[in-house]
């Protein structure tokens, strides 16, 4: 099947790797211990079954006879390798942060495998269900140094080449483990950056699947009678953030003036072409069980926005630079609508779209901004999307948030391990921070995927993975 | 005639001209050549677009309804019509007005960018063909560096470097226009240095800064003329195409390189958008060029029109 | 002759040199670097630190530039900080792609620019002088990222004739390949078909009131082995430089058109890795950009010279 992606793949190490073409393909050939189901739940996978026996000890029992593709048999030895590879500060995994709760791992035999947690973490089970956290073989690791460029694991589909800019190709696994999968002979991945190439080419039928639709091209591929749409909300937000370490940004009205003053559901309709959902909550998605609906900024406000500058002593306004990445065509479109909404209240808006390179640097290391925005993906676990962004010692709280109470229930809401303990913690946490608003959302996006109508058996996932590839086959 | 003295060369025409000026001092040469440019319709048909695009430009606020920026998001990607002669773009903002505004900056980088650059290069120019030497051999060298680069990659180079806002786009087009304006001025000026009133006027003492401006300048005007009209019309294809690469002027103000690109993002939904804004760029480079063309014929004598 | 050449080439070394040496330092003076492009937002200062010094980008820049300069004169080009791929590489396959997609804009804009030149040039003063001459001069003031823009509006949107955008070696499918190639070709030969038909115009123009073609004709010479056996041939090697010229012109609008066109050549890619701050392959890509102009301008020099000696021989005997 040729799919049609929008970015180069450059590393395919999946413990090294962040960004998401890479995931695509890592995703193919590599697998982690549980799954998520187009429904968003968790389900095992390499792990057969899992029991966790208190909130510090989690047991798992792998399945048996699966093989990785040099032919050795995947063991519990494998699991704590990749476990351990992922977790080491200086192993230089983007993710290692995530499993500093684990303290320990054990292998009693070799199909079990036991994780000592130093403190109880709830997220656990959603990281092993993600992309990024899959179980490689250690003596492939050890012989290539890392696994850039070569790609040995368990997964339905082994690699064949890596062409840049041209093609990445995987081949079906013939002795993979769930048996008479995958249906597919292989995938051919091919980088079309461009989104009228990926679009012309689904419709002449050049590729079987284009990835990443853009919003405008919805309408008009949605009429088109060879090829389905699929897709649904993601958790793909835009979102407007302050320098709070400056003023008049510490100010929490001058915040929420500018908070109010956003029209959310024009962006949607103007950027994203209606084929979104204004955020006017909190930013966790309405497919997760901490979804809070208290739609707080349910329209734009221009009065309640005029006069709490006002009441923050900037009833004349000031003037302000927002910054936006230069390559994402909807932080600029965004900043515009911005910029002419705060006008009449005296704000005076200079809109600096920065190269990429520059702007992470100004974001996270010299916080060198007074406005920004950026997009944002989340993984499924609430902890992921909230615990980093908000906490005070946060890693990409980069606009300086520091709310002890809030800090307070998020370190709660990771050690409780029920979701019905959770949530009531997150819907707080979200209504505190919507009010306080270091940060104004503007809405999900909506992705979709173009698929010729013959292709069969896959299922669109929220989450953005591609792994139900496994479940295609084209009926041609 | 001899074929060897009958060259391409502009510089041995221009001198024909001052030589022919020396010999009939009652007619100047600034008349003469008004008085050519004048018989060439075409080139008065660009003189006459390019004033009306200075004063549309100047007379903006006067000119349009709406303000460039104003959005109406309920009005998206509407066609031309008579509320809005140019239509809409994706966040219902007025396209006339917008395409007008945007000439405003694309005049003004190409008045400043051509300044400087002219300036620049003349200083060069003057100085090396007059003085030679090493300073001749340094400067030429560093000019031929600059050729060496495809014009468009090295403004964008220069605008990477910098930053992205209107004044370093006078900039950057400002320094890659410069080695033209060099390179003209210096082949002119090593012509006239050569000539016999050159000499004469420092045998009698002249000094060297009043030579070459009474004397060596005023003969290479006539190509810095014509020169400055064709960089012009390339400093607003500059703009443009940095603009339309999104390096140029910033959102959300209009710049026609700006409006083409966004326009070609949303061919399918606002096709008149790239098309109206492209025109304008052809518009304006056009009535340049044929005053341009205008011009070269006009100040030289012998011409094969 | 043979001195002439090694003189030119010579003489382009230090000018080379000087190229490298400007693109470097324009290069360091852009802020961020491929780190960060390639890490992302998902990582840590130790791993930005531990990357740049993999890369040597902590080095002192004399140092850096010293580096490079020598690995060049080893014929080392370095490697891609971005893919790791080789730079040599990277230039190879998408010099190929220009190659060709310059050669097919210099042969639609030959093909186009030269005759309408011509009948131009023997028409003199007419309707049809008027309407080519005009035609080239709007040609010329259409900016190439515009016609690009207005044939894909034209012939991918309303039409469907072709596609908008892509490459496809044309040893995988010829046939797709000149599809995708046409467009980006027409767009690079727009504004060269109009410089070179007005060129070939007033060039043929002067050669045609020269003495030597005053006497052929006096001679009795049917018009038609005036104009081609003697005028045209006089005014060729002039229009040819001319056309070399605008080859090396060309490779600048290259940089335009691969980028609205999606084309993988060495525009694009001196593009991207601008914006990637891959500097090893900046280096390289300019470094072959002016390589390519020296050799272009030689060459054309060459040219020039060569035939000025025949012209010189045709004048001291005319009626050959």
């Amino acid at each position: 099947m040729k799919v049609a992606i929008q970015a180069d793949v450059v590393g395919l190490d999946p413990h090294l790797e962040g960004s998401y073409s890479s995931m695509l393909v890592i995703e193919q050939v590599y697998e982690t211990l549980l799954l998520y189901t187009p429904e968003m739940e968790i389900v095992p996978l390499l792990a057969e079954s899992y029991d966790i026996k208190d909130p510090l000890t989690y047991e798992f029992k792998l399945q048996q006879g699966v093989t990785f593709h040099n032919g050795r048999e995947m063991t519990s030895a494998d699991v704590k390798y990749s476990l351990d590879r992922i977790r080491d500060p200086d192993g230089g995994s983007p993710r290692s942060q995530y499993l500093t709760a684990i303290d320990s791992i054990d292998t009693p035999d070799d199909y079990t495998v036991v994780i000592h947690l130093s403190e109880p973490f709830a997220p656990l089970l959603s990281y092993l269900a993600s992309p990024g956290f899959n179980i490689v073989p250690q003596e492939v690791v050890e012989e290539h140094g890392d696994l850039v460029r070569t790609m040995v694991g368990t997964g339905p589909f082994m690699f064949v080449e890596q062409i840049p800019n041209t093609r990445i190709v995987v081949e079906r696994n013939p002795d993979y483990w769930q048996e008479g999968k995958p249906y597919l002979d292989g995938i051919e991945f091919i980088p079309m950056p461009e989104d009228r190439a990926r679009t012309d080419n689904i419709v002449t039928g050049n590729v079987d699947y284009a990835d990443q639709i853009p919003q405008k091209d919805i309408d008009i591929l949605k009429d088109n009678p060879d090829i389905r749409l699929e897709g649904g909300l993601s958790s793909l937000h835009d979102f407007l953030f302050f320098n709070l370490r400056q003023p008049p940004f510490d100010n929490v009205k001058v915040r929420q003036a500018i908070a109010w003053a956003l029209d959310r559901e024009a962006m949607t309709q103007t950027i994203l072409y209606g084929h979104g959902q204004a955020i006017t909550c909190g930013k966790i998605w309405p497919y997760s069980w901490a979804y809070d609906d208290c739609n707080y900024y349910d329209k734009q406000d221009l009065d309640k926005a005029t006069q709490l500058l006002e009441e923050a002593g900037y009833g004349d306004g000031f003037s302000v630079v927002l910054k936006c990445g230069a390559p994402y065509k909807a932080q600029i479109d965004a900043a515009q609508m911005i910029k002419e909404w705060l006008a009449p209240l005296g704000i005076e808006v200079e809109v600096v779209p920065v190269e990429w390179s520059t702007y992470l640097e100004d974001l996270t290391v010299t916080y060198n901004f007074e406005m920004a925005i950026v997009g944002w993906m989340g993984m499924t676990d609430p902890d992921e999307w909230v615990y980093n962004h908000y906490h005070s010692d946060g890693q990409w709280n980069m606009w300086a948030y520091s709310n002890p109470r809030v800090d307070e229930l998020l370190e709660e809401a990771r050690t409780l391990v029920t979701e019905d303990e959770r949530a009531p913690l997150y819907a707080e946490i979200q209504e505190i921070i919507a009010e306080e608003a270091p940060v104004a959302y503007f809405f999900w996006y909506e992705q979709y995927e173009a698929v010729a109508d013959y292709v069969k058996g896959y299922a669109h996932m929220p989450n953005q993975t591609k792994i139900t590839f496994m479940d295609t086959w084209l009926d041609k | 005639m001899n074929p060897e003295t009958a060259t391409h060369s502009t510089t041995e025409r221009t001198l024909h001209t001052a030589n022919e000026v020396i010999l009939r001092p009652e007619r100047s040469l600034t008349a003469l050549a008004v008085s050519r440019l004048v018989k060439n319709r075409l080139a008065v048909l660009g003189l006459v677009i390019l004033c009306a695009l200075i004063v549309a430009a100047t007379m903006a606020p006067l000119l349009t309804r709406y303000s460039p920026t104003a959005m109406d998001t309920s009005n998206r990607f509407q066609p031309p019509s008579l509320e809005h002669l140019m239509g809409t773009d994706q966040f219902g903002r007025d396209l006339l007005s917008r395409i007008v505004y945007a000439g405003r900056v694309s005049l003004t980088v190409g008045i400043i960018s051509v300044g400087v650059a002219g300036l620049l290069g003349t200083i060069i120019g003057l100085t090396s063909a007059y003085y030679g030497g090493w300073w001749d051999l340094l400067v030429s060298r560093l000019m031929d560096v600059l050729f060496a680069f495809p014009p468009v990659l090295l403004a964008i180079a220069i605008m990477a470097a910098l930053g992205q806002n209107i004044t370093n786009v006078m900039i950057a087009i400002g320094i890659v226009n410069t080695p033209i304006f060099a390179r003209v001025v210096r082949a002119t000026a090593m012509g006239v240095s050569g000539r016999l009133f050159v000499e004469a006027a420092q045998a009698l003492g002249a000094s060297n800064r009043r030579i070459i401006l009474k004397h060596v300048f005023p003969n290479c005007l006539p190509p810095l003329i014509v020169q400055t009209t064709v960089a012009f019309a390339w400093a607003v294809i500059a703009e443009a195409a940095l603009s339309f690469l999104g390096l140029g002027t910033r959102p959300p103000t209009p710049s026609w390189g700006r409006i083409l690109d966004e326009g070609r993002n949303v061919m399918e939904y606002a096709p008149w958008q790239p098309v109206f804004a492209g025109l304008a760029i052809m518009i304006t480079v056009f009535s340049l060029n044929v005053l341009g063309d205008g011009l070269r014929d006009a100040l030289d004598p012998e011409s094969t029109r | 002759m043979i001195r002439y050449v090694a003189y030119r080439l010579l003489l382009a070394v230090p000018v080379l040199f000087g190229i490298s040496l400007v693109v470097f330092l324009l290069i360091q003076m852009i802020p961020g670097d491929v780190v960060s492009a390639l890490l992302g937002m998902r990582t840590s200062p130790e791993a930005a630190a531990a990357l740049r010094r993999m890369f040597g980008l902590d080095q002192p820049l004399p140092v850096q530039y010293a580096r490079w300069a020598g690995a060049i004169l080893r014929g080392d080009l370095g490697h891609s900080l971005r893919t790791g791929l080789p730079v040599s590489y990277l230039l190879a396959s998408r010099l190929v792609v220009t190659a060709e997609l310059a050669g097919l804009g210099v042969l639609l804009a030959v093909l186009f620019g030269m005759p309408l030149g011509v009948i131009a040039a023997l028409r003199q003063n007419t309707t049809t002088d008027y309407l080519a001459t005009s035609g080239a001069l709007v040609g010329l003031s259409m900016p190439d990222f515009w016609l690009g823009t207005l044939l894909v509006l034209v012939f991918s949107i309303r039409l469907r004739w072709l596609p908008p955008t892509g490459y496809v070696p044309f040893s995988v499918d010829p046939l797709q390949n000149l599809k995708l190639m046409l467009m980006p070709a027409v767009t690079l030969a727009g504004g060269s078909a109009s410089y070179i038909m007005r060129m070939t115009r007033s060039l043929l123009l002067e050669v045609l009131s020269k003495d030597y073609v005053r006497t052929a004709r006096g001679k009795g010479l049917p018009e038609r082995t005036v104009v081609y056996a003697h005028a045209f041939r006089n005014a060729l090697v002039p229009i040819l430089s001319v056309v070399g010229q605008q080859l090396g012109y060309l490779m600048g609008g290259v940089v335009i058109v691969e980028a609205i066109f999606a084309v993988p050549g060495i525009g694009r890619t001196a593009l991207e890795s601008i914006y990637n701050r891959d500097y090893p392959v900046v280096m390289g890509v300019v470094l072959l950009i002016a390589l390519i102009y020296v050799v272009i301008n030689l060459v054309v020099d060459l040219l020039a010279a060569i035939v000025d000696v025949r012209i010189r021989e045709q004048i001291a005997s005319p009626g050959r």
